[in-house]
Order: C-alpha cells, then sequence, then structure tokens
C-alpha cells in the first residue's frame, strides 16, 4: 500500500513537473503550459477528493482560469515566473494531498464563485453589504 | 441544587440589577411597599428590634416575622406556602424553627419576631419537624417525578432532597384527586397538590378573579373552581410559577422539555407596551417557554398569559426568504437581488410619494435607520400603524406615563379616562388593583369594564369629562388626593377629536392640580411595544407630510394592521417582517426579518424605561436582523446611513434621543408648566368632542398582534372564554 502510493505520487510529481525545454522561452508560452499542466491533473482530483459532488470538469476548468486572468495585467517576466511558482507550489501540494476537501472547496470553488459576483457588481460593494449579503452580521 | 426562591437577598440583588431607577429617580420619594414583611424598607434605627438567630444577633424592622429574621441573618428558611407578594397563610408547616421558651416549634412566616427573640434553625428539633412535614407533605403525593413537568424545577423534590427522611413509612394507599379543567392555558395535576394555597391567594389578591378556592375539609379538601370554568384572568399562568409542585402546569409546554435541557435567556417582553422582563427557555432554535423574571420596576414578577404562551406564534408562517413578486407570484430571491429590486421601486419615485408605516413590534433601531434612510430619500411620511400617527411628540411627559409604573402605588385617587388596562396591560392592572387594595379610590370615564376592582364611573364619553370639569365630586377628590394621578388610554388618542378630548383632560390636570412640585400624575398609557419609541424617536409624519400626494411606493415595517387608505390599491408594497401576515400578503417584495425573540433590539414601554431584548434562538431560514436591511438597502440606493454596527446605531439613538444611552433607566421628562398644552386649544377647534363613548383599543386581548395572531394557543384561549358561562355585569369585590 505504502509502495503504491509512492508510486503515484511520484507518477502525479512527474506530471506536474515542467520538462526541462519549457523553462525558457516567451512568458506566454509558459503560462499557458502551466494552465495545461494544471488541467492535466483537474480530472484526478475530481476523482481523488471527491469533487464530483459540487462542481463538473468543465465548471472546475473555468473556475481555475478565472484564477488565472486575474493576473492578466502582469506583464513583467519575472513576476510571471514568480506566480507560476508558486502556483506550482499549490499544485504540488495538491497533487500531494497536503490539502484537503475544504481546502479545495475554498479556494477553487467558492473563492472564484464570490469573485464572479464581485466582477457582476457594477461598484465594489462595502464590507458591510458583503457580510450582509453573506448573513456574516451578527 | 438550587432552591427556587429561596434566597430573598439574592432576588433583591438581582432587583436591584435589573431596576436600578428604584433606587436613583425615587430616591428621595418614600417608597411604597406591600404589606409583605421580607420587603419593609429600612425604616429608622429607633423602630428596629433585636432578634438572635442562631447565636449571632440582627437587627430588623418592628413588626418583622421570624423568617425576616433568619433571612436577615443570611439562613433561608424551607417554605412552600410562604410568597412575598402574597398574604400570609402558614398552612404548609415548612418553615417551622425553634424559638425559646416557646412550648413547640413555631411556623417562622406567620409568627411576629419579638425584641430579644432566640430563635434557632440548626437545632435536632428543627430537622425533626423539618422531617416530620415532609413525611406527612409525601404521604398523599404521588411518586410521579419521571412524568411530572415539574420535576428538576420542583420545590416538593428539592427539600425532600434536603429535608426529608431517608426512608418512608407510609404502606396505606394515597389519596387521589380529580384533575380540574382550568382552560387552554393552565394543566392540572391535582393530586400532586400540597394545599398551599399559593394559587388561590394570588387568584384573588393578585389576579382579582374569585376563580379559585378550596372545598372540603381535612383529607378530603381540594383546590378547585367550585363548578367547572376556566380561569378568567389574563394572569392565570402565573400561578403556575407559584404553584411548588406539579399540580399546575404548563398545558402548551407539557412533556415537550425537561428543565435542564434549556438554554436560558433573560430579555424583554413586546406583547404589550408594559415591556415585561421575560426569560426565554429554548431549545437548539426552539422556544420551548417563557416566563417572568422579577423586576419591581416593570412588573413585579408576573406576566401576561399573551406574553407567556403566544411563543408557539414563533414557529409558524415565518418568512425564511426574500420573496419578489414574479410571473407566477411571489418567487423566492436571493437577498442581493431581493435588495435591488427594492432599490429599484424607490429609487423610480419622489421621496414624497413614499410612505413608511411602522408595525407594533418594531424596533428603535430599525425606527431609527427607517427614519434616517426616509429622511435621505427626501420622504417625510412616517407613520406608525393602527393609530394617532400624528399625536405631538415634542414634549415627552405629553405621552407616558409619568408617574412611572411603580409610582403610580403611591397615587390614592386615580381617574381612567378610556382606558381598560385589563385587557392594554394586564400586569399594570394588577399594580393598579394593589394601589386599590391600598384602599384607593378609582373613577373611570368610557365605556365600563370588569377590572377586577370596583371603580366610580362617571359616564362614558366626553360630556362626563365636561361633568367633572364643571365640578363633579370626583374633582374635589382629585385636588384633595395627596398623589391623584389620571390615566388615559390609547383608545382616545385613536379619537378624531383627540385634541379637543386632550384639551379637556389638560384643563382637569390643571383644575385639579394632578401635576405638582414632586409629583406628575398624567399618564398616558400605550397598548403596542413599538409606539413609545416611535414617539421618542420623531417617527411621526413631518410637516409637510399631510401635502404629499398618495403614496406609490409604501414600505412596511412588520406592519400588518394598516389601515387600507394609507395603502392604496396601485401602490408598490414592499414587506419587511417576520410573519406571513396581511402586510405579506399584499406585497410586492418581501424581505425576511427576525422576531424579538431572535435579535438584541430596544424598545420603550410606556413610563419610557428603554431596555433591550437580547438574542435567545438564531434567526429563521436565510432572514437577516430588521436594521441590517435597511442598512443594507441605503447603500444600493447611493445614500449610505454612517452606521455599519450596533454600536454606531446605538450612538445614534443616543444622539436623537439622550434617554437611549441609559438603558433599564427611566428619565423622567419636563413637563413645561403645562405650558405646552395650551397649544391644544388653537388645535381643538377643528374637531368638536363628539358624544361616542371612550372605548379602549385593545377589544381581543389574546391576539393583538402578528405573533399572537398566529399562535394555536391563543387561538384556543379566545375559544374557551368564547364558551366560558358568561358572567354577571357585577364587578367582583376585593
Amino acid at each position: 500500500m505504502v509502495r503504491g502510493s509512492a508510486s503515484l505520487s511520484a507518477q502525479i510529481g512527474r506530471l506536474a513537473t515542467p520538462q526541462a525545454e519549457l523553462l525558457g522561452g516567451p512568458f506566454e508560452k509558459k503560462v499557458q503550459d502551466f494552465f495545461r499542466e494544471v488541467s492535466r491533473l483537474l480530472p484526478w482530483t475530481i476523482k481523488n477528493y471527491k469533487l464530483d459532488e459540487i462542481v463538473t470538469l468543465g465548471e472546475l476548468r473555468r473556475n481555475v482560469s478565472l484564477l488565472f486572468r486575474q493576473h492578466a495585467n502582469v506583464t513583467d517576466p519575472k513576476v510571471v515566473d514568480i506566480l507560476i511558482y508558486k502556483g506550482r507550489e499549490e499544485l504540488e501540494s495538491v497533487a500531494l494531498q497536503h490539502k484537503q476537501r475544504h481546502h479545495l472547496i475554498g479556494q477553487f470553488i467558492v473563492a472564484p464563485q464570490k469573485l464572479r459576483e464581485q466582477m457582476a457588481r457594477k461598484r465594489p460593494i462595502s464590507e458591510f453589504l458583503e457580510n450582509f449579503y453573506t448573513n456574516r452580521l451578527p | 441544587m438550587v432552591l427556587r426562591r429561596l434566597s430573598d437577598a439574592a432576588q433583591s440583588l438581582r432587583a436591584a440589577r435589573l431596576a436600578p431607577v428604584s433606587s436613583t429617580v425615587f430616591a428621595e420619594r418614600p417608597l411604597h411597599t406591600s404589606s409583605s414583611a421580607s420587603q419593609q424598607p429600612a425604616a429608622a434605627p429607633s423602630n428596629d428590634i433585636e432578634v438572635t438567630v442562631n447565636g449571632n444577633s440582627v437587627s430588623i424592622p418592628k413588626g418583622s416575622t421570624v423568617m425576616a429574621a433568619c433571612s436577615a441573618a443570611g439562613i433561608d428558611i424551607p417554605r412552600f406556602c410562604y410568597h412575598q407578594r402574597l398574604s400570609i397563610a402558614g398552612n404548609c408547616r415548612m418553615c417551622l424553627v425553634e424559638v425559646e421558651r416557646s412550648p413547640k416549634p413555631v411556623a417562622s412566616c406567620a409568627m411576629p419576631a419579638a425584641p430579644g427573640m432566640n430563635i434557632k434553625t440548626d437545632t435536632p428539633l428543627v430537622k425533626k419537624a423539618r422531617e416530620g412535614v415532609m413525611e406527612f407533605l409525601l404521604i398523599n403525593h404521588p411518586l410521579d417525578c419521571p412524568i411530572c413537568d415539574q420535576g428538576g424545577e420542583c420545590d416538593l423534590q428539592d427539600q425532600s432532597m434536603h429535608f426529608g427522611s431517608d426512608r418512608g413509612r407510609f404502606t396505606e394507599l394515597k389519596r387521589s384527586v380529580h384533575d380540574k379543567n382550568l382552560g387552554p392555558l393552565v394543566k392540572t395535576v391535582m393530586t400532586r397538590c400540597i394545599h398551599c394555597t399559593r394559587c388561590v391567594r394570588f387568584a384573588t389578591e393578585v389576579a382579582g378573579v374569585q376563580d379559585l378556592g378550596m372545598t372540603g375539609r381535612g383529607n378530603a379538601s381540594e383546590i378547585g373552581t367550585y363548578v367547572e370554568k376556566m380561569m378568567s384572568s389574563e394572569l392565570s399562568g402565573n400561578v403556575i410559577d407559584l404553584c411548588p409542585v406539579g399540580a399546575l402546569t404548563s398545558k402548551p409546554y407539557a412533556f415537550t422539555a425537561r428543565n435542564w435541557e434549556l438554554r436560558s435567556t433573560e430579555t424583554v417582553d413586546v406583547s404589550d407596551a408594559l415591556g415585561s422582563n421575560i426569560r426565554v427557555d429554548a431549545r437548539g432554535h426552539e422556544v420551548m417557554r417563557i416566563v417572568p423574571v422579577q423586576n419591581d420596576a416593570v412588573n413585579e414578577e408576573w406576566i401576561s398569559d399573551k406574553a407567556r404562551f403566544q411563543y408557539d406564534g414563533l414557529k409558524r408562517q415565518r418568512l425564511n426568504v426574500p420573496l419578489v413578486l414574479g410571473k407566477e407570484g411571489l418567487e423566492s430571491a436571493q437577498w442581493e437581488e431581493a435588495i435591488k429590486a427594492t432599490a429599484e421601486a424607490l429609487g423610480k419615485v419622489k421621496g414624497n410619494e413614499i410612505s413608511f408605516i411602522a408595525g407594533k413590534l418594531a424596533d428603535a433601531e430599525t425606527l431609527i435607520a427607517a427614519k434616517d434612510l426616509a429622511n435621505r430619500l427626501g420622504c417625510g411620511n412616517l407613520k406608525v400603524e393602527s393609530g394617532f400617527p400624528d399625536l405631538d411628540a415634542d414634549v415627552r411627559s405629553n405621552y407616558l406615563a409619568n408617574t412611572t409604573i411603580s409610582g403610580v402605588e403611591l397615587a390614592d385617587v386615580i381617574l381612567l379616562i378610556g382606558t381598560n388596562p385589563r385587557t392594554e396591560a394586564p400586569v399594570f392592572n394588577a399594580r393598579l388593583r394593589k394601589v386599590f387594595m391600598e384602599g384607593a379610590h378609582l373613577a373611570s370615564i368610557g365605556e365600563e369594564y370588569d377590572l377586577t376592582y370596583p371603580t366610580e364611573h362617571l359616564g362614558e364619553g366626553a360630556e362626563a369629562l365636561t361633568k367633572v370639569l364643571k365640578g363633579a365630586p370626583i374633582l374635589k377628590r382629585l385636588q384633595e388626593a395627596k398623589y391623584p394621578a389620571i390615566i388615559v388610554g390609547p383608545g382616545l388618542l385613536n379619537r378624531l377629536d383627540r385634541a379637543a378630548v386632550l384639551q379637556q383632560v389638560h384643563e382637569l390636570v390643571e383644575k385639579a392640580n394632578v401635576v405638582r412640585d414632586d409629583w406628575n400624575g398624567y399618564n398616558v398609557l400605550h397598548d403596542s411595544a413599538s409606539r413609545v419609541a416611535a414617539l421618542d424617536l420623531g417617527f411621526l409624519p413631518s410637516a409637510r407630510a399631510s401635502s404629499a400626494p398618495a403614496p406609490k411606493v409604501v414600505y412596511l415595517l412588520g406592519s400588518d394592521d394598516y389601515s387600507e387608505e394609507d395603502v392604496p390599491k396601485d401602490a408598490f408594497v414592499i414587506y419587511q417582517g417576520h410573519h406571513g401576515d396581511r402586510g405579506a400578503e399584499r406585497a410586492d417584495i418581501i424581505l425576511p426579518g427576525s422576531a424579538y425573540t431572535e435579535k438584541s433590539a430596544t424598545f420603550v414601554n410606556f413610563e419610557g424605561r428603554p431596555q433591550r431584548t437580547k438574542a435567545a434562538v438564531p434567526r429563521v431560514g436565510d432572514a437577516r436582523e430588521d436594521w441590517t436591511i435597511i442598512r443594507a438597502l441605503s447603500e444600493i440606493l447611493g445614500k449610505p446611513l454612517p452606521y455599519d454596527s450596533k454600536k454606531e446605531l446605538r450612538q445614534r439613538l443616543a444622539d436623537v434621543a439622550p434617554h437611549f444611552s441609559a438603558t433599564d433607566t427611566v428619565q423622567l421628562p419636563m413637563w413645561l408648566n403645562g405650558e405646552y398644552f395650551k397649544a391644544f386649544k388653537d388645535r381643538s377647534g377643528k374637531v368638536a368632542a363628539q358624544s361616542e363613548p371612550f372605548r379602549s383599543s385593545v377589544a381581543n386581548f389574546f391576539q393583538t398582534d402578528v405573533i399572537s395572531r398566529t399562535s394555536i394557543n391563543m387561538a384556543k384561549a379566545v375559544q374557551a372564554r368564547a364558551v366560558m358561562p358568561h358572567e354577571g355585569s357585577s364587578l367582583h369585590q376585593p
């Protein structure tokens, strides 16, 4: 069992590790490739964390791409590299099960949903209103 | 285990915390006390006597009982029949103590303490006596604690654990007694009765109905109603608290919970304008029962049947999600959509085409938020439902009970004008009865009601008032009285000819010298919990409101008793409240709010005492606290209110009306020498006083607001009243 799971994580690790030739080149390509990497892991993530009760593959991919798009205005290649690095850290902790189900739900299902609600609003709402809508006022 | 009502000291401590006013505001006035011994004020030193209790010497006022001496020495005496607000019966014998040079143990509740008395409470004789009394009481008491609703909070259970013998010697059959039917509210299991007669004394002395009594002698004696009938009092539920055993228990509460499962929250009742202090006992998110909390300045330790039993209305017909009128009627919506739709409706029309109507249960926080929002929208059409929205609120003494609720006990002549306190505020009526029992003279103008004490009936309408002004004997009585009082009912303020009648009343106030240097006897009684706060905060139509066109958008703040002309047929109606009733049925948008047991909110009672409720149970479904809805709405409308938290909102309340800064106290209003009332003369010209009799505003005591109308308990009580054999018009004699 232990050996089996070790080989599985090794597999996943390989899946999530970038190929050496991709480390150079234009950053648009790097980002695209990293997004593909993430997308490749999504079916396994849904199955492994039993997220199919809450979300479909398409929805989850849209959510992830929304998180990518949050940084659409970043043009500095160094910053992009850092962001990809941080993203890969996240990816690894998902793949190695350092995260639990509720972490994923909060990060990749609830947070993007809130982002969308916010983007749908014409102007940002106050903290009070935010708390009011989410029933968090005492 | 803590013995209920055993510690007078603890009770008075609690009373002092709840009612700091009695010690501050009335410091210079002589405090009126009832005849019971333990309540006697600290008298002058010359009136004190010295007695010894268990070797310690204590000094107590002359005329105190032995029991009072023991409690002064910090010793609790077990008791069943003794109760500090009832007369002394001395029939349970549980309070036996030893007194030196007395041939046998004495009943300490009934024995006056004499100077130099040597009282002992911890001797073998006392222990034996208590054990013996317990044994006698338990002879005929069934061993059904496991199925008894009093189990766990039973005086008999507790005291038999403390003082009883460890074994029984009784082998014969126990006696059994038929249960009595006292109506839909009080359940009886008369076999459990130990004949302390607290209920009988409460009914005759406090409630003022001669319904309960004892029949038979010796082993055959029974507590009952002589003939089968329900208790005809609005205070009948209090016998449940008084009963030290499980003979009288609550019918709606029967077999639903055990007291150790309940989570208690001390809060304030909103079923009438008195603001009785209550304790809400909840299990999970369900209110299981409501019982009174002692507050000598407000409700003593009684509450009305409506306050006690209407809680089942909180479980039915609740609004739990926002609803917006769509193609297929009202459809459930997210809060964001509902608030947006509301803002759209309010934004489309001009300020003076909007109208706000507050209901009977609106709290002060919601009222001030709504008023601030309305003013920001340029709207001055603020109303309180069912009557006198335009009563002047410039001077507080004009609409408050100026004697205060406990202060009315000082009064020696009282004139009731157009009021039936028995339905409008039953607990206050019990206090008026107490005043009568102390020897005050009461007179009334208006329809004649059975108030449980006799009043001199002077006539039905304005002509009787004129007669009094011209010099009826009552005028002289009022003038000669030391503390005269006039009580004006809400029914009178509802009349079209209010200005004319009030002008006469004020003439009488002046003529009879009801307001003196140290005494203001002018009282106004209200019938709904929100009214005084609304007046305090100026939730009234603005000066230009009368010229406004018919409203196109009406915002109902829990208003279900609005009049039809205030809500035109083509108006867009927004209902914010907690029950689906008349208002919600008419509404285009429904915003679910919270009931008084679910929020911390401020209410002001009719003596002007701001009191705060506490949340005892969580809100229902997706409902929100009322003021937050208005605050959220204001932001979407682009006119955000400047408070985000309840603390800031309460600061705003205190800015508008300073007395809100000190809850649980009464700030006595200024009278302005009656100058203010001279203005009534100019206004009274518009509508002359009519001959129609003065009526109470509350015809059906049990169903006055949306919670009590939804309550099945209240509906059953109304039904039981309807089939109750009609009593003659004879007034009960004390």
